[in-house]
């Protein structure tokens, strides 16, 4: 193996075994010809591979920097979608704050609920409707739809609480991702009376699927917000 | 961007779930096979999947593999609006990803001191200018948003009329000598009034999205806060990727 391909393959472990981690600094290019006891050809040689390749940045000024998502972008992420995407995650029940179950049955999915849950129409989901009330005002109005294959023992009573809580303990599922598509539009009928307005204002309606590990999804909804609600987002790269 | 070895496998497989040949629900090759497919280490592989993961293209089980999740969302899936992940591209980049051709109007251009929630926002000093940039942005001549943006004058001397016309994004890492690193997003549902209403294109009665935006450099400065409002139809799209 060539000098550099070797320095090359070095570095690719340190990359691979953690030891430089995405967003760290690489040593300078002096320090790395001390280190390896190369010259700066050599250096920049291996360099050129590895900035091939994608897995290090070389930014003028700045350094040499490894590449890749960082942790903290996925950890805002999280905790952008303030505050969480299941608003019943979110409520201290108590007086002010709480859920309501104003619709609770299993039926056949629509459509639109069989595709984004991967299921065959002919299979049953949980379908409810509830509300989300926060001082003592409706905030949410949710939609959900669970395949009943998934989790055979949902009881109205759970409901009332966190259900992607239920789920985790009882029946082992972990959400591993949410995806939410979000719009501005005018409230259909049923979810208006209970938001307490009219239908022609403008509300935040998001329509999420929640994903296991390994890609299966597990529920989907559609929630309609009151209309001064406000969803925060980051990105970060 | 350059032609990394991992964007290129990232593109290629973008494209074959996109078209199907790796279906929904499927379990995708070994990082074994992709490191012979595409001659390249096991970690330029994973680096990969990583950028296909926080897509939410695919979804990984320890153990069992990794599986294609959902299609990318291709512009035939929408009407007017289009999709924006959590990525950070300015408009006109988003514009070129999707095939459109972007326009961007300057209605109004001037530097002012700013009302105090902007100041703030922008970490100005007391009676500190900042530019003030009203513009109307097109996508392949459709109007998509009127966006009202205050940068501090400190961070864009040179800041004109005309470089609103580009790439405002493009222009403001260029000047800076950083890239946009970060963006804090707050989302309402509203109504336009009449004048945006005309600008956009709609009427007083249809929904839009409001998106208050201010957007952060490499360093933790704040260079851009603006307001922008969509026309109807718009839908963002976002991935969360829940921390275990």
């Amino acid at each position: 193996m060539t000098k550099y391909s070797e320095m090359a393959a070095n570095l690719r472990s340190q990359i691979e075994s953690d030891r430089y981690k995405p967003g760290d600094k690489l040593p300078t290019t002096s320090e790395l010809c001390t280190q390896f006891g190369v010259s700066k050809i050599t250096v920049r040689r291996a360099m050129d591979e590895l900035e091939r390749e994608g897995l290090i940045s070389r930014r003028r000024g700045s350094g040499t920097f490894v590449t890749g998502p960082q942790p903290s972008a996925q950890t805002s992420s999280f905790i952008s979608s303030c505050p969480s995407p299941f608003p019943a995650d979110v409520l201290e029940p108590n007086e002010l704050s709480y859920t309501t179950v104003h619709e609770f049955s299993v039926i056949y999915p629509s459509a639109r609920q069989a595709k984004d849950l991967h299921i065959e129409s002919g299979l049953f989901v949980y379908s409810l409707c509830r509300t989300h009330t926060k001082n003592s005002e409706v905030q949410v109005v949710e939609y959900t739809a669970i395949p009943m294959n998934l989790c055979d023992s949902l009881r109205e009573s759970d409901a009332e609480r966190s259900l992607m809580r239920k789920l985790a303990e009882s029946d082992g599922l972990r959400i591993a991702s949410v995806h939410q598509v979000i719009e501005a539009v005018h409230p259909p009928e049923q979810a208006a009376q209970l938001l307490g307005i009219g239908q022609t204002a403008s509300v935040l309606r998001v329509r999420q699927v929640a994903y296991l590990e390994g890609g299966r999804p597990c529920a989907s909804f559609v929630t309609y917000h009151a209309p001064d609600y406000v969803f925060y987002n980051i990105s970060s790269k | 961007m350059g032609s990394y070895a991992y964007q290129v496998i990232v593109d290629d497989l973008v494209s074959k779930i996109s078209s199907g040949v790796y279906p929904v629900g499927s379990k995708l090759p070994t990082i074994e096979s992709f490191c012979d497919e595409f001659d390249v280490s096991k970690i330029t592989v994973r680096r990969a999947m990583d950028d296909l993961a926080s897509m939410g293209l695919v979804s990984r089980q320890r153990g069992s593999g990794t599986f294609v999740k959902s299609r990318p969302m291709g512009r035939s899936d929408r009407k007017l609006g289009w999709n924006l992940s959590n990525e950070m591209h300015g408009f006109a980049t988003e514009c070129v990803i999707r095939g459109m051709v972007p326009t961007e109007v300057v209605n109004s251009f001037t530097q002012i001191v700013p009302p105090s929630e902007i100041a703030q926002a922008l970490a100005l000093a007391s009676g500190e200018r900042c530019h003030r940039m009203d513009r109307t942005l097109l996508a392949d001549d459709v109007v998509c948003m009127v966006e009202v943006s205050y940068i501090p004058v400190q961070l864009a001397p040179d800041l004109t009329a005309r470089d609103g016309e580009q790439s405002l994004f493009a222009y403001l890492q260029r000047t800076s000598g950083q890239r946009i690193a970060s963006s804090y997003r707050r989302l309402k549902a509203t109504l336009p009034s009449e004048e945006l209403a005309l600008r956009l294109g709609t009427s007083t009665d249809e929904p839009v999205l409001q998106f208050h935006q201010t957007s952060y450099l490499e360093n933790g400065r704040p260079i851009e806060d603006s307001v922008a409002l969509h026309a109807p139809g718009y839908e963002f799209y976002t991935v969360t990727q829940m921390c275990s």
